[in-house]
């Protein structure tokens, strides 16, 4: 960062290729919206390059461009607050059973050979357990999950303390697992849980 | 697995959990950690499960950003560093409407007007400014009320008192009428011989005649300033049309008299002077005189056609005053002249001013003076004694204006030889000095005539005055005077209609029926 402050434009090339995929990341996870998710990724490195004056040495870049990520995402959760998004577990509005509902919908993975999971299907339910997280828990996962930022930086990010940062992933992992069981048995699954074992 | 050795819990082993799973978990209490999650199932299978959902969470947190916006962040970046710090931030701004312009180049900011309409304001400030001038606009056309009765009206079609020309006119005409029944009521209670007009009008003198001495004063005070203020807001215009009856009714304005509120409908305000003079000339005929006066003077001059239909018979006296009084007033106007360049006196001495006061307003001045009359009555050398009821012209008391009354006449008879300034339109000094003489012979006949009047007439118009007013009981002790001071007077029968009527009022509690 601060050889762009210096007018070195490769240098943002650098910063953007190692930062632009955690912020997608996580901006398709917390919008839930591809289309919006782009908007606001033009818009977080918009961002940068107006502020690039105001960047600190003492500041780590990838927690200041998070944190405006965040921010550009409560922004516009609050400017589509009208939008009303589809619960997993609400009734389906139209058609259909009146007591089915999306999550009904979503094909169960049954274990099996004949029954293989189909990445595709994986990953749809998967996006759909993250997205019915709570707001402060689903950011503080995709914040550590995606962007890989500690801790102790996710609490300075949210403004909430370590411990609470620590209680709602915990909390979010829980939700996950039980959104996910049938899933866990999935080769997938199986083959992460050493790595997550031990990478943490 | 011996348990006993394990020195965590399950709730301390839930605690380390998360920083366990994503290693940052110091490297002592991770062993510990370890140890115990090796030898208890539940902790072990705990770890395994939230591993396998990171495992499968991350199966899905592998995906690109889109190229475009790729290409997007770093065209304006190398824009941004291109155009300098200062071009930076703008075109951040510029950008910051909307993510799709990133890309695009950063133009100065221009604000056509079609930008400028385009805003969000603009519109509605705009159709709000137009609302509000159409409503201006038709409030002025279609609310005015002379617009409004004049439209869909056929030229020809009579407006009934809708437009303020119609009402000045209607008003004009009613006030004419009103001045002319109150000169014929001021003549029958002012003569003493019924003339045919006399006999034709009511006998009862509706018309408050004010101005009477003695107990009347008091009324007399308030009937002068309701007329002052009335005249104040008389125009020109209406008594050039009223003429003297216009003049004399504003003397007798009193309480509830209509003419006094059309006069002071007339649209147009007179000068001061002009209205003081008028005001004068009102309260100098509280006598019942000075407003015939006018009359008389204005019916032979014949300058003024409107009142060729005024019944003049009625307000004409015995004598015939009228040349005389024109004179006067053309002499008077002359000596006036010259009285102007006399310091300006204070409100108290008006009752001196009324004097001077049946010169002719500006109605009167119009017409071209009359040929002199040749049997005018030599020039009497005595000043004429005061009337008494130009005393009460004004607020100041009788004892203090009649000495400058006396004053005001002797010097104006010393000045009959004395050149006085002539105006353009006045004849020769000649002319002006016989002029003085006859106005003094004329003030000293008319002083006569009135002396010997004026405490009958007055007790007759207080007379009357108290009947129309409703003051039975006085009303009755004033004609029973007035009968026994004269029970042979012409209009003896009449004070006893009034006099039987108002005790009948005072016995029955109602008024009678011919009031």
């Amino acid at each position: 960062m601060s050889a762009y402050q210096a007018g070195d434009v490769r240098a943002f090339e650098r910063l953007v290729a190692r930062h632009e995929k955690p912020v997608w990341m996580f901006l398709r996870r917390f919008t839930r919206d591809a289309v919006a998710a782009e908007d606001l990724l033009q818009e977080v490195f918009l961002r940068v390059v107006k502020s690039a004056g105001e960047w600190k040495r003492t500041a780590k870049f990838s927690t200041w461009v998070y944190a405006i990520a965040r921010n550009l995402c409560i922004d516009q959760s609050r400017r589509a607050v009208h939008r009303q998004a589809q619960s997993l577990d609400g009734p389906l509005k139209a058609g259909g059973d009146a007591t089915e509902t999306l999550h009904d919908r979503i094909p169960a993975v049954k274990s099996g050979a004949d029954d293989r999971l189909s990445d595709r299907q994986a990953a749809a339910r998967i996006d759909a357990a993250i997205a019915e997280l709570p707001d402060d828990q689903r950011e503080v996962f995709l914040m550590r999950e995606v962007m890989e930022m500690s801790f102790a930086e996710i609490a300075a990010v949210v403004g909430a303390s370590e411990p609470t940062v620590k209680s709602r992933m915990r909390y979010a992992l829980g939700k996950l697992r039980e959104a996910l069981t049938d899933l866990r048995d999935a080769p997938a699954a199986r083959a992460g849980v050493a790595e997550s074992a031990g990478s943490g | 697995m011996a348990m006993t050795q394990d020195p965590m819990s399950h709730d301390q082993i839930d605690e380390q959990m998360v920083d366990f799973l994503y290693g940052e978990l110091p490297a002592a209490a991770r062993a510990a950690f370890e140890a115990h999650v090796a030898g208890c199932e539940r902790c072990r299978r705990e770890v395994e499960s939230l591993g396998q959902v990171r495992a499968l969470a991350r199966t899905v947190m592998d995906e690109a950003p889109p190229a475009r916006a790729h290409d997007a962040i770093l065209r304006a970046a190398r824009e941004a560093a291109a155009a300098g710090p200062a071009q930076a931030a703008a075109a951040a701004k510029a950008g910051g409407a909307g993510p799709a312009k990133m890309g695009a180049k950063a133009e100065p900011a221009r604000a056509s007007l079609w930008d400028w309409l385009r805003g969000r304001w603009a519109f509605p400030t705009l159709a709000t400014v137009g609302a509000v001038a159409v409503l201006v606009l038709g409030s002025r056309l279609f609310l005015n009320p002379s617009t409004v009765h004049e439209i869909g009206r056929p030229a020809s079609a009579p407006e009934p008192g809708a437009g303020p020309r119609a009402s000045e006119a209607e008003l004009r005409k009613q006030a004419e009428e009103v001045a002319r029944s109150s000169s014929a009521r001021m003549a029958e209670s002012n003569e003493p011989r019924p003339s045919a007009a006399a006999a034709a009008a009511p006998p009862l003198a509706e018309a408050p005649a004010t101005g009477a001495p003695g107990a009347a004063l008091a009324e007399s005070r308030a009937e002068k300033k309701r007329s002052r203020a009335v005249v104040r807001h008389a125009a020109p215009a209406a008594p050039t049309k009223m003429g003297g009856a216009g003049a004399g009714a504003f003397g007798s304005a009193g309480k509830g008299d209509p003419l006094a509120g059309l006069i002071g409908s007339t649209p147009t305000a007179p000068k001061k002077s002009e209205a003081r003079d008028d005001l004068v000339e009102g309260l100098s005929t509280r006598d019942g005189s000075g407003g015939l006066a006018k009359d008389k003077a204005a019916a032979p001059a014949g300058g003024a056609p409107e009142f060729q239909d005024r019944p003049l018979a009625a307000a004409k006296p015995s004598h015939d005053a009228a040349p005389r009084e024109l004179a006067k007033k053309r002499a008077r106007r002359e000596v006036d002249d010259a009285d102007d360049e006399a310091p300006v006196r204070p409100r108290a001495k008006q009752p001196a001013l009324a004097e001077r006061s049946p010169a002719p307003s500006r109605a009167y001045a119009a017409p071209p003076p009359p040929a002199e009359p040749a049997a005018a009555p030599p020039p009497a050398a005595a000043p004429s004694p005061v009337n008494a009821n130009e005393a009460f012209a004004d607020d100041a008391p009788a004892e203090a204006a009649a000495p400058r009354r006396l004053d005001r006449t002797a010097s104006r008879a010393s000045r009959g030889g004395a050149p006085a300034p002539a105006p353009a339109s006045t004849p020769p000094p000649a002319t002006a000095m016989s002029a003085r003489a006859r106005v003094a012979a004329a003030d000293a006949e008319e002083s006569e005539q009135n002396q010997a009047a004026t405490v009958r007439e007055t007790l007759v118009q207080r007379a009357d005055r108290l009947f129309t007013q409703g003051r039975w009981a006085e009303a009755a002790i004033a004609y029973r005077d007035l009968l026994r001071q004269q029970p042979s007077s012409p209009e003896a029968e009449r004070w006893r209609r009034r006099l039987a009527a108002a005790r009948a009022a005072i016995a029955t509690d109602r008024p009678p029926p011919s009031r």
